[in-house]
């Protein structure tokens, strides 16, 4: 049974920790007297206010069920989507309602999609609030209110069990509490190290701070109107590359490398097979660019490098419009939109193990064809993979690719473009942020029809929780008992 | 855990007195700021339209003074220039007054500068005596084109501040529309506040009476104490455990008898 009251507390809790960080953004634009400081202050105070109303009455929960678990994980997503849109749209300006909805799941999801034109013109305390919700977003609200919240251990772990995927819990190897407290020190660790190198190298604190939270997030929301490009600095490019791909790989292996354990990057066979698959798309994409004299080498190799791990990461910051480019390199970046980063990151899409799984099981398959009496297993990382994950994956990839050519077929019913509608619908899903056509690296969401920003925003959403959540909780409500 | 239910009355309206006064702060100071930009409008723009508009009227004027002296009308002519030409200059002072806009002084310097010019060339033409072919020579050759280029300057200064008032205009609707968005997101929270109120007052207070109740219809003394399911620690906790507590009164009292 779901207790509707344990439900709307938690629920609570989510509101008071957006709150938390809708005040900062408040002060921040307090500080440099800007006129959205009322926008943000009303809606730290409003969201509080929410957040707040059932701890009054809900008594302390010693347990909540699977269920439960499930119906706050995707509860309080919508509702954190919808509570970050308000002082975008109280603030206005570009922000109509669709807009405003879009570019706070946009940040959430951590797609990194703007309906903005001008970014440069946002005032600083929105633009902060703007990286705020791609930090919450980064490693899920979830796991943040976990964090903090001083309740019980059967909580943590349902939660726990309702928000992390079952492939991605292979790599952890420890009780659910401690599996939180591990995600939270490799994500606040790279981002104190990814703001210092920035600061370093030149960036603002302001900048440095936002772009880290952006980065590590794999989200790619900038503060300039260029993304990275506005720089034009190699070494920031070199800095922002390093992270955004530590970041779209599974943190149980980043904080296996960090502490020296056994189990890291460099001995994890999906996590070597990834970089060697992001290299060999760079070097292809290379190759091309300089062939087709796109670029010189050098510039080749530094634009694909980045564009590369930029949309294979989810993370989407530019340093360069890559919808000029050849049509062979269009397509990899497509491959890439969709295949995405490891299981247990901040990157959204299919992910890199899943892909992985998949070929695994096919070659497994084949081999059945040619030995029928022989019995075989797929195996990863010495593992072997139980029947009903491989099932769980292949469906997860079929739900995948059915939402996306629904998306896709949905916005050309609106008089968009092919390639724009194609590329919309993989960066959405995948929550990768830019495509090709008019969403371009260096372009932005806003000329798009209201109707296909909602119809977007659902996608980010159902990207992010991984679909399936999602329809098992539909199920779950239109279920009569 | 608050277990008053006093309390948790008093705390929950608290929130939504806090909510709909907040809101209502915002749009105040929202449409403080609406009736200033107005202010602004018509102080630092506005004044300066209608100035440059009396400079635009007062040097036309002029003009037609310096006609009627060609044609013959000496006195007349001579009449409407020097009364033109005190509205003109006290209209610049005026504006050099109200200078508000960025580059707005270089456009009052450059209004002066070429009215000057214009000025001297008219005080040519009236200081030439009754000369009138001469006169009309003069005219033709600078004063016109002298008149046409303070007209110039005139209406770029006019031109922007017409502009910066567009501009301003465009705020103030924004800052309107920012004024109603606390009332109408508060109209949403409301209705929130009010279904979440609905939900708690049928589970918290609602519920443990009628389970009170039902208890109490269904309970017979054989049956031990009286449990009534709530789960809370409130008033409500309190009475289920005061009436068991009577129910053992009584039945000491009884059993005594």
């Amino acid at each position: 049974m779901i207790r509707t009251r344990v439900i709307i507390k938690y629920l609570g809790y989510i509101l008071l920790f957006n709150a938390l960080f809708l005040s900062i953004s408040a002060m921040i634009s307090f500080a440099n007297d800007e006129d959205s400081v009322s926008a943000l202050l009303f809606s730290a105070l409003l969201t509080a206010a929410l957040g707040a109303f059932p701890q009054i009455f809900v008594e302390k929960t010693e347990e909540i069920s699977f269920h439960e678990g499930l119906t706050i994980s995707v509860m309080g997503w919508i509702i954190t989507c919808i509570v970050g849109m308000i002082p975008y749209y109280i603030w206005g300006g570009e922000f109509s309602l669709a807009n405003a909805l879009f570019e706070s799941v946009s940040g959430y999801t951590t797609t990194g999609a703007s309906i903005l034109s001008d970014v440069e013109a946002l005032p600083k305390g929105l633009l902060f609030w703007r990286s705020s919700t791609t930090f919450i977003g980064g490693v899920g609200i979830i796991l943040f209110v976990l964090l903090i919240l001083p309740e019980k251990k059967g909580v943590q772990a349902s939660f726990y069990r309702s928000e992390v995927s079952d492939l991605s819990k292979m790599n952890f190897r420890a009780r659910s509490r401690y599996i939180i407290r591990m995600i939270a020190t490799v994500y606040f660790t790279l981002i104190v190290m990814e703001t210092i190198l920035l600061k370093l190298l030149g960036m603002t604190f302001f900048d440095a701070i936002c772009h880290s939270f952006s980065t590590v997030a794999t989200a790619g929301f900038s503060t300039k109107n260029l993304s990275i490009a506005a720089y034009d600095n190699i070494w920031i490019e070199l800095v922002v590359m390093f992270f955004m791909l530590i970041s779209s790989m599974h943190f149980g292996l980043v904080y296996g490398t960090m502490t020296n354990q056994k189990t890291n990057i460099f001995t994890s066979r999906p996590a070597r097979m990834y970089m060697v698959v992001t290299f060999i798309g760079i070097i292809l994409i290379t190759f091309q660019l300089a062939q087709e004299k796109v670029y010189g080498l050098g510039e080749s190799l530094r634009y694909a490098s980045f564009q590369v791990i930029s949309l294979v990461s989810t993370t989407g910051l530019a340093t360069v419009d890559t919808a000029k480019w050849p049509l062979f390199s269009i397509i990899l970046l497509l491959y890439y939109s969709i295949q995405c980063g490891m299981v247990g990151s901040t990157a959204g899409g299919i992910k890199f193990d899943r892909i992985y799984l998949f070929f695994a099981s096919v070659k497994k398959q084949l081999k059945s064809i040619i030995h029928p009496e022989g019995m075989y297993v797929v195996k990863m990382d010495k593992k072997i993979i139980d029947y009903r994950l491989e099932l769980q994956v292949m469906i997860f990839i079929i739900a995948y690719l059915i939402t996306m050519m629904t998306t896709t077929l949905l916005l050309t019913t609106m008089g968009i473009d092919a390639t724009t509608s194609l590329s919309a619908s993989i960066a959405t899903i995948g929550n990768v942020g830019p495509g090709f056509g008019d969403v371009s690296s260096l372009g932005n969401y806003g000329q798009l029809p209201n109707a296909a920003k909602y119809i977007l925003s659902v996608n980010m959403l159902l990207g992010r929780l991984e679909i399936m959540n999602v329809f098992a909780l539909f199920l779950l409500l239109c279920r009569k008992d | 855990m608050i277990k008053s239910l006093k309390i948790k009355i008093v705390l929950s309206l608290s929130l939504l007195i806090l909510m709909l006064m907040a809101a209502g702060v915002m749009s105040i100071l929202d449409f403080r700021k609406i009736g200033n930009s107005v202010d602004t409008v018509l102080k630092n723009n506005y004044q300066s339209i209608e100035s440059a508009k009396k400079m635009l009227d007062a040097v036309e004027r002029e003009d037609s003074g310096i006609l009627l002296w060609l044609i013959g009308n000496k006195d007349s002519g001579i009449e409407t220039v020097l009364g033109s030409d005190s509205i003109i200059r006290k209209a610049i002072v005026d504006i050099e007054e109200n200078i508000t806009e960025t580059n707005e002084a270089q456009y009052v310097r450059a209004i002066m500068d070429e009215y000057e010019q214009y000025y001297s060339s008219v005080m040519t033409i009236l200081e030439s005596g009754h000369n009138t072919e001469e006169s009309k020579l003069i005219y033709y050759s600078g004063t016109d084109s002298l008149f046409l280029k303070t007209k110039e300057a005139i209406n770029r200064l006019m031109v922007l501040n017409q502009d910066q008032m567009y501009r301003q205009a465009g705020i103030v609707k924004e800052q309107s529309r920012r004024a109603m968005m606390p009332a109408i997101v508060s109209i949403a929270a409301a209705i929130i506040f009010a279904l979440l109120l609905y939900f708690f007052i049928g589970t918290y207070f609602i519920r443990p009476v009628r389970q009170l109740i039902n208890s109490i219809k269904e309970y017979y003394p054989e049956k031990g104490r009286l449990s009534t399911g709530i789960v809370s620690k409130d008033e409500f906790k309190e009475l289920e455990e005061e009436i068991n507590q009577l129910v053992y009164r009584l039945r000491r009292t009884k059993n005594s008898i």
